[in-house]
């Protein structure tokens, strides 16, 4: 399944709605996301946020291991590692995850941040993630008050 | 929000303002701040998105080891590792920075976010930091349009 451009179900007012990524592909063990880099998006220095591009590379690696024919499965991050390898001035960055390995209850994620159009490495990590049980509604630790929100 | 907690100057308009956290303590070596959890820090599942909680550690471990009388100086983050050790429900967590060491051009710091209320552990955070030189003005990289 790879459709072109399109905004996640599901992430109206949560933390993606800032990051305000599009998904480009996304299939079973591969994700390619795009993100316009806003002012709300960069540093003091104007470069990209660290903490942005952590978050890039946490949801496309999540990405890359959730996709199912029967629609996305639920995860927690366990650890996510992050090399911030160059700065940019591009407006536009791309962000690939792809799926290293998956047990019943484990993911293992690589992701790449790199410009669109030199293909430049800014950025590579990887992430674990706990990958819930079918049908879990709420993540672990979480009361349900919570989900009313 | 806490009566003692200030926040940062220059950061409008930037990352730190959707963070929109709050300075408690800040001296050298060490920072606590403490962020309110919004409806935009959050996941679809309801938790905190592990997002928001590496950008608290890749702030309050720079913060951590870059005070001095003047104000931060400017770094670029090299490396971050956080780990996720807990959910919650709570509104109000807390982000505690410490330097480990430093060299001249090199920071190395750890983070750990609890509970605001009961101090739960929810993930602790290790970080790098290229320290910058004080006339530094940009990010290495980053070209002026």
């Amino acid at each position: 399944m790879t459709q072109n451009g399109y905004k996640r179900d599901g992430t109206a007012g949560t933390f993606h709605d800032v990051l305000d990524y599009t998904v480009l592909e996304w299939e079973e063990g591969n994700a390619l996301i795009e993100m316009q880099v806003q002012p709300k998006h960069r540093n003091r220095g104007s470069s990209i946020h660290g903490g942005v591009i952590a978050t890039l590379i946490d949801i496309v690696g999540d990405m890359a291991g959730i996709w199912t024919p029967e629609g996305e499965r639920k995860t927690v991050t366990i650890n996510l590692n992050v090399n911030f390898i160059a700065g940019t001035s591009a407006d536009v960055v791309y962000a690939r995850g792809t799926r290293a390995h998956a047990t019943r209850g484990t993911l293992f994620s690589n992701a790449e941040i790199f410009e669109p159009d030199t293909g430049r490495l800014l950025a590579n990590g990887q992430g674990i993630y706990k990958l819930l049980r079918l049908g879990t509604e709420t993540a672990p630790g979480i009361a349900s008050k919570k989900r009313a929100k | 929000m806490t009566e003692l907690g200030f926040r940062r100057a220059d950061i409008k308009g930037t990352f730190h303002e959707v963070l929109d956290y709050t300075v408690v303590e800040w001296g050298d070596g060490h920072v606590l701040v403490e962020m309110e959890v919004k409806p935009e820090h959050r996941n679809l599942g309801g938790s905190i998105h592990g997002g928001v909680l590496s950008s608290l550690i890749d702030l309050a471990g720079f913060l951590g080891g870059s005070w001095s009388p003047d104000g931060p100086g400017r770094s670029v983050t090299i490396n971050l590792n956080a780990s996720f050790i807990a959910g919650t429900n709570a509104d109000v967590i807390t982000a505690e920075g410490k330097r480990m060491h430093a060299t001249k051009n090199t920071l190395f710091s750890k983070v750990w976010i609890r509970e605001k209320d009961t101090g739960t552990l929810l993930t602790t955070g290790q970080c790098t930091y290229k320290l910058l030189h004080p006339d530094t003005k940009e990010s290495p990289g980053v070209a002026k349009k």
